[in-house]
């Protein structure tokens, strides 16, 4: 080509580039200098200004000029730029206008100025931006973590500055489905499994600053529809297996509006990284973990009724697959004994979901952690009064032959028949019934004998007890009475204690206890051979004529003999000394021992396991490990229970759960003898490898 | 002397000289270009492509940095102010994003071209090695551009390349010796300031960026331009009869063919600036990973010879290819005579297409076959890391390379030709590598479809 040509060519290349460079320029400087959205607001707004207001002087007051107004705050680290468009959101001369013009609702703004707090510290959005879609910033794949907040959720964000999780506060009542999340997430028991504000469980992540978390903190991969947090967190709770796989958390089932209240709540926890003047006094000190003390109830609501269910009803083994205890039901309120409650407390279990309530993991005072523990066994039922049966009895209303239908149905499994004894004591004995009293039976009888096998009766009714104490009274009368008495019968007014050498009685009482009766009785009472005679409950039905004339006197053919000194005679010991035995006794009340004794295993742990292997390992394991049924060799569990716990649910069962009655025949299974029922005990006590102390 | 008009032959020889020396553009440009110069397809206006969009940089550059925070607080905020309050700012702030992206990509053309047509014989060797350094100092000014905005993107991608600089240490921590002797940890201190991505990173990477670099930039496209008249222009063939029948003047045709590529280069920006966004993550979060991480996209067929071996795909096979590059006019002593030829004849064409094909296919096979076949030996033992090393879709397509090339010596006997194949075949294999890296790994490094 000649150089003409190229000349020509090129330069009406340049020549057409140039132009369109021009007219480029031109279109963007209209589209972005002219026409940019919120300058169009702002004409649109003056002009609606403008058309309302005719009278020229105020309007010019009126009008805003055009320019971006923005609210800058180097505390909160943000310039919000909202008020560019929303140029009447603090008040304007026309209030009745649609948005973007709309005034801010309710009285808000005047606790809450602009100025202050800008916009976007409660509705999110990105405050730099001066158009809708940046500012709003709800497309997931927008650059900005925090979407502007559709209600209700936007109530998540009072919750940064003025959430009290545990104590109400009286400013959020404006914010009711906040409120309502609140209520819900105690009422639910979510912190049976998540912390929040040191308070907790902790098998689920610490929840005290989940609203903190942008959407890139979560894993939308299984979500369908809005990829919005709230709803991220609404399918979380109705299915957490498929948002989360892995999750072992529970479904909650929970109508539209606490649901939508309930992630309201989630997205307002919150540390808030924010100056402290901006933040609630209240807040604060809950963040650093000072709170009021809650009562055994709320504790029981907040912490343990999303597994344990709101009344204690536990979770089938058919349905859940692990299994959640009963801990309101009767058949476990009659044999847990405040020992029980309190050592599964403090160390949860190992091998299950459990999780350990003790001060220093859950947040919980002690005397928090022993309140929850009063209330769950103060759901034990008692049906009866002492007075009442009294009266009863004493009006002789009180068929023995229902009292006996009522023992061969209850009783006989472990008193044997006609009370002569098995599992448990014989107390169809004369020197039983010349110590002890109908109150004392009674109360035997209702109280049980927590640690050892016999539960509490106490759900039976008046009437029956009534029914049961005559028939006891009956076997009273049929006793053969020829007894071998073994002593004088010493009156119970020799029995008055001498208050003032109570201490020097004391230390003689507890070696002589030693030296004389743990050989028997086991070093701690909690029964060897013989019954166990520091339990609590014994102590507190026995009262000291039965003990003095039990020690003294003795039982005919048992290996408890009378101990009192007959004569010159040697062997035997002084009034004073029983005396003095029976003030150590009363005085272990109130000791906590080191361990919980497990008491006697008198069983044979090779039968125990050809026993256990036959019957028992179906739903228990073979190892104890449990496949539809608890498992049996958590270490925790083991330390907690004493043999008397198993016994007692062994030949029990539990009512309402799949775990039989193997003191009785039925048409599943036969009744297993007192020395079958020993030896598996005997069996899974060989599963416990360490002792676990009661306290630090 | 009277009557000295330019061209009527009265002129003294003073006023011509002067003429020519008070003369910006006469100052540049030589006064008569060939013909052949000025064909759109002789160079495809790839120099002065490069050159406008470097003036692009630098004037976008220059009001970007009026505007922005250095501060790893303040980086990300002055950023959206730009976007979104600087009155055209989302506008330059494109250009200059799309720009980078441009003028690394032109740059690899611009090699091609020069390498293809030869134009690195006799005394053009020295502009040839200029021109490799510009490529590197223009990877280099991306790659610190890239964190500036300090988001998500931005600090992962610095993450990785900083690991990536730091690939020499796979060598001296296999051979147990990172204590006394550790150069691969020593450049990643150097790259960050630090042991990790923070505010001593941004600095120095903004100092490179707008300070450093574009100096050395400016110092090295003006000995650029002076080589390329001392070299006597363009490079171009060697014809028969005199050259000064076909030469004609360079004022005003040269200059109308720049100020054209100029235009059409700004307006294509200016209109990619309005429509097209550059991307821009949320705020850089040290404790939240990009899963997939991925370094800028001229830096990916790096970082996947590196998740194959950090050794050999950060250090080796990336020196080899820059001392090839610097090598070429040196070792190549027999292609003169065809220079200023596309690919030196139909012989060449012909070598460069299968090199491609051999390139393409060889790496094809050997990155599906990594995929197929398990890591050997148990993973973190010696015997893993060597034959890792020795064995992988890098290593191996590299190996190959020079197979093919030494058989097309052999084959040829031409060094020319030598070089073309390993050239081709080493930036077919580079392509794919880079392609693997944008379209085809996924979250964990995985080989998604």
């Amino acid at each position: 080509m000649k150089e003409p040509q190229y000349r020509k060519r090129y330069s009406l290349v340049a020549k057409s580039a140039a132009l369109l460079i021009i007219f480029v320029l031109v279109v963007g400087w209209i589209d972005q200098g002219l026409m940019p959205s919120w300058k169009q607001y702002q004409r649109k707004y003056r002009r609606t200004l403008h058309k309302a207001f005719t009278n020229t002087d105020s309007r010019s007051s009126i009008l805003p000029e055009q320019g971006v107004y923005q609210a800058e705050l180097p505390d909160l680290r943000r310039t919000d730029r909202c008020v560019t468009c929303h140029l009447a959101i603090e008040g304007g001369p026309i209030d009745t206008l649609s948005e973007p013009f709309r005034v801010h609702p309710g009285s808000l703004l005047e606790t809450h100025p602009v100025r202050k707090f800008g916009c976007t510290i409660c509705h999110g959005g990105q405050g730099q931006a001066l158009d809708k879609a940046n500012a709003f910033a709800r497309n997931p794949r927008n650059d900005w973590d925090q979407p502007v907040l559709q209600y209700p959720f936007i109530e998540s964000s009072c919750g940064k500055c003025h959430l009290s999780l545990f104590t109400g506060d009286s400013l959020l009542q404006q914010s009711q489905v906040l409120e309502r999340g609140r209520e819900t997430f105690l009422r639910e028991g979510c912190l049976g499994c998540h912390k929040a504000r040191n308070v907790g469980g902790m098998l689920g992540p610490d929840l005290t600053a989940q609203g903190d978390k942008s959407r890139h903190e979560y894993n939308f991969r299984n979500i369908r529809g809005e990829q919005t947090i709230s709803n991220w967190l609404e399918q979380h709770f109705i299915d957490p297996e498929m948002v989360s796989p892995g999750s072992r958390m529970l479904e909650f089932d929970l109508p539209k509006e606490d649901m939508e209240a309930l992630a309201t709540l989630v997205m307002g926890l919150s540390r808030p990284d924010l100056p402290y003047k901006y933040i609630g006094t209240n807040v604060l000190l809950e963040l650093k973990g000072v709170r009021p003390l809650l009562p055994g109830d709320s504790l029981f609501a907040m912490l343990c009724s999303a597994c344990h269910g709101k009344s204690g009803e536990g979770k089938p083994w058919a349905i859940y697959k692990s299994g959640v205890p009963a801990i309101g039901r009767a058949g476990f309120l009659s044999i847990a004994s405040p020992e029980y409650v309190a050592f599964i407390l403090r160390y949860g279990r190992t091998s299950q979901l459990m999780t350990p309530w003790a001060p220093e993991f859950s947040g919980l005072t002690p005397s928090e952690v022993s309140d929850a523990g009063r209330f769950v066994l103060s759901r034990r039922a008692t049906n009866s009064t002492w007075s009442n049966t009294r009266r009863l009895l004493a009006n002789g209303q009180g068929e023995f032959a229902n009292g006996e239908q009522l023992f061969r149905s209850r009783c006989l499994t472990c008193h044997g028949e006609r009370a002569s004894g098995g599992l448990a004591i014989g107390f169809n004995h004369p020197d039983f019934f010349r110590a002890a009293s109908m109150e004392y039976i009674y109360n035997t009888v209702t109280r049980g004998r927590m640690n050892t096998a016999m539960p509490s009766w106490s759900f039976l009714s008046d009437a029956e007890m009534a029914e049961l104490l005559s028939y006891i009274r009956h076997l009273e009368s049929t006793v053969d009475g020829q007894g071998i008495r073994t002593g004088n019968s010493v009156m119970a007014s020799d029995m008055v204690r001498d208050p003032a050498s109570g201490i020097r009685r004391l230390a003689s009482g507890a070696e002589r206890f030693h030296y004389l009766c743990s050989r028997c009785h086991g070093d701690h009472g909690e029964g060897a051979t013989g019954p166990a005679n520091l339990n609590k409950d014994f102590l507190r039905t026995a009262d000291d004529p039965f003990l003095y004339r039990t020690i003294s006197s003795g039982r005919a053919h048992t290996p408890m003999h009378g101990w009192i000194r007959q004569g010159s005679q040697e062997g035997g010991i002084d009034p004073d000394e029983i005396r003095e035995i029976i003030a150590y006794m009363r005085s272990t009340v109130d000791t906590a021992w080191e361990y919980n004794y497990p008491g006697p295993t008198l069983g044979n742990k090779e039968n125990g396991k050809t026993l256990f292997g036959d019957l028992c390992a179906g739903c228990h394991g073979v190892h104890g490990t449990g496949i539809k049924a608890p498992s049996l060799n958590d270490q925790v569990f083991l330390n907690a229970a004493t043999n008397g716990f198993l016994l007692a649910t062994i030949t029990l069962g539990r009512v309402g759960t799949d775990m039989p009655t193997w003191g009785d025949s039925t048409n599943q299974h036969r009744a297993l003898s007192a020395s079958e029922r020993n030896d598996i005990v005997a069996f899974i006590r060989g599963w416990q490898k360490v002792h676990l102390p009661v306290s630090d | 002397m009277a009557n000295s008009e330019p061209g009527n032959g009265r002129e003294s020889t003073r006023e011509r000289i002067q003429r020519i020396s008070k003369s910006f553009f006469l100052h540049i440009h030589s006064p008569k270009v060939h013909p052949d110069s000025l064909r759109p397809t002789a160079t495809f206006g790839l120099g002065a492509i490069l050159g406008t969009l470097f003036l692009v940089q630098v004037v976008t550059g220059i009001l970007l940095m009026v505007h922005y925070t250095p501060s790893i607080e303040g980086a990300y905020i002055s950023v959206k102010e730009i976007i979104f309050y600087i009155p055209g700012g989302r506008i330059f702030r494109n250009m200059h994003r799309w720009s980078a992206h441009a003028m690394v990509f032109i740059t690899f053309l611009h090699l091609f071209r020069t390498f293809y047509k030869g134009a690195y014989y006799g005394t053009r060797q020295t502009n040839w090695v200029i021109g490799v350094v510009m490529l590197l100092v223009v990877m280099g000014m991306s790659f610190s551009g890239y964190l500036l905005p300090w988001d998500q993107l931005a600090y992962w991608a610095v993450t990785i390349g900083s690991n990536i600089a730091a690939s020499f240490s796979e060598l001296t921590d296999l051979l147990g010796i990172s204590g006394y002797f550790n150069p691969g940890g020593f450049f990643k201190k150097l790259l960050l300031g630090g042991d990790e991505v923070g505010q001593a990173t941004l600095t120095r990477f903004f100092t490179l960026h707008v300070i450093f670099l574009p100096v050395s930039l400016l110092v090295l496209i003006a000995y650029h331009f002076w080589r390329i008249r001392q070299d006597g222009g363009l490079g171009k063939q060697r014809i028969a009869d005199s050259d000064a029948v076909l030469e004609i003047p360079a004022w005003p045709t040269a200059l109308w063919a720049e100020v054209a590529v100029l235009l059409c280069v700004v307006a294509l920006l200016l209109i990619a600036g309005l429509l097209v966004d550059a991307p821009l993550k949320v705020k850089a979060n040290p404790i939240l990973p990009e899963n997939p991480a991925k370094s800028p996209w001229y830096l990916l067929g790096i970082q996947e010879l590196v998740s194959y071996s950090a050794f050999m795909g950060g250090f080796v096979i990336p020196l080899l290819f820059v001392v090839f590059l610097f090598r070429i006019p040196w070792y190549d002593k027999d292609g003169e005579a065809l220079q200023g030829i596309w690919f030196s004849g139909l012989q060449g064409r012909r070598i460069t297409w299968l090199s491609a094909l051999v390139g393409t296919v060889a790496t094809i096979v050997l990155i599906l076959l990594q995929e197929m076949i398990p890591e050997p030996g148990p993973p973190g033992s010696w015997l893993t890391i060597v034959l890792s090393m020795l064995l992988n879709p890098g290593s191996l397509s590299v190996l190959l390379y020079f197979i093919w090339a030494a058989w097309i010596k052999r084959y040829t006997r031409s060094r020319r030709m030598t070089v073309l194949a390993l050239f081709t075949a080493f930036m077919a294999g580079w392509t794919l590598f880079m392609i693997t890296g944008i379209w085809f790994r996924g979250e964990n490094w995985q080989f998604t479809l």
